[in-house]
């Protein structure tokens, strides 16, 4: 997952035509686009584990009989009671559900939330060194635009003098 | 000696092998993240005793798997999703080469259109030099 955070290869952008450096603009774009909506996602899932672990200290020990309402659907509801509040059902990824005791469930979230905010972190890293690259970029633009537009008005002058000459 | 149109189809040639190797990478991408979230579960897995009960989303149901048989199924995966892997992988470099071959070739062609431009333009000019 990690592994689109390589180190940028290094280009000399003033050796780069105007066009050239327009599509390295567009590339760096598309992979910042690409990172922020990956690091949503990783966000999102940060914000589930989270509300899992919330879920799971509201649901002490003492809870044990408990009457509770079940979702049948998101709007019908059946009355039930709560039975070894302790032994809960763990979704693992691709489809295995494991089952596990409280305080495991939580070892188990936080895992998952430091693998996720580790990755988290290196997406952040790579969103700025992106952000870096366009910045390095749209100054060679510009630079290049100052000196396209200087050489013109250079050219135009000379026109200019020679036309008087004449 | 090489045409304009020649350039155009070679460079239609390295389009359509961009646009293929623009695919080979999204499968690629997919293949990375099915093998990440499987090495994650096999790591899970690692963790457990065999004595833990197990289910396996089948539909909506959950079927009660042993953690042999998980641990068989998700290894079956990452054998599977390894050589999927490397597959994509030896594509995509066949196809890079390829692509930076037609376009040493495109370039090629397009500096020896210029020449032959230029020479062109140089034996005008001198004609209507001459003739002037």
């Amino acid at each position: 997952m990690a592994s689109d955070v390589a180190a940028p290869g290094t280009i000399d952008l003033d050796k780069l035509s105007l066009d050239e450096l327009n599509q390295a603009k567009q590339q760096e774009e598309g992979k910042l686009q690409a990172l922020t909506n990956h690091y949503a996602q990783l966000r999102a899932a940060a914000a589930r584990l989270t509300a899992s672990t919330n879920a799971i200290s509201e649901l002490s020990p003492s809870s044990e009989g408990k009457e509770v309402m079940i979702p049948l659907t998101e709007s019908v509801y059946v009355p039930g009671k709560l039975r070894e509040p302790n032994r809960l059902l763990v979704e693992i990824g691709t489809g295995f559900y494991v089952e596990k005791e409280s305080s495991e469930t939580i070892d188990f979230l936080e895992r998952k939330l430091k693998i996720v905010d580790a990755n988290s972190e290196n997406i952040t890293k790579a969103v700025q060194a992106t952000r870096q690259n366009i910045d390095s970029v749209n100054m060679s633009m510009q630079g290049k635009m100052t000196e396209i537009r200087a050489r013109q008005e250079g050219q135009r002058y000379r026109a200019a003098v020679e036309a008087k000459g004449k | 000696m090489s045409t304009g149109t020649e350039i155009d189809e070679e460079i239609a040639n390295f389009r359509a092998v961009q646009e293929q190797l623009q695919r080979i990478r999204t499968d690629l991408q997919l293949v990375m993240s099915q093998l990440t979230e499987n090495e994650m579960v096999k790591q899970e897995l690692d963790l457990l005793d065999s004595s833990t009960n197990i289910y396996k989303m089948v539909g909506p149901v959950l079927i009660k798997n042993s953690l042999e048989d998980a641990n068989e199924t998700v290894s079956k995966r990452l054998e599977f999703i390894t050589g999927e892997k490397k597959r994509l992988e030896g594509k995509a470099k066949e196809l890079e080469t390829r692509g930076n071959a037609i376009a040493m070739k495109v370039q090629q062609m397009q500096a020896q259109l210029q020449q032959v431009t230029a020479a062109a333009v140089q034996e005008i000019q001198k004609a209507a030099a001459t003739t002037n």
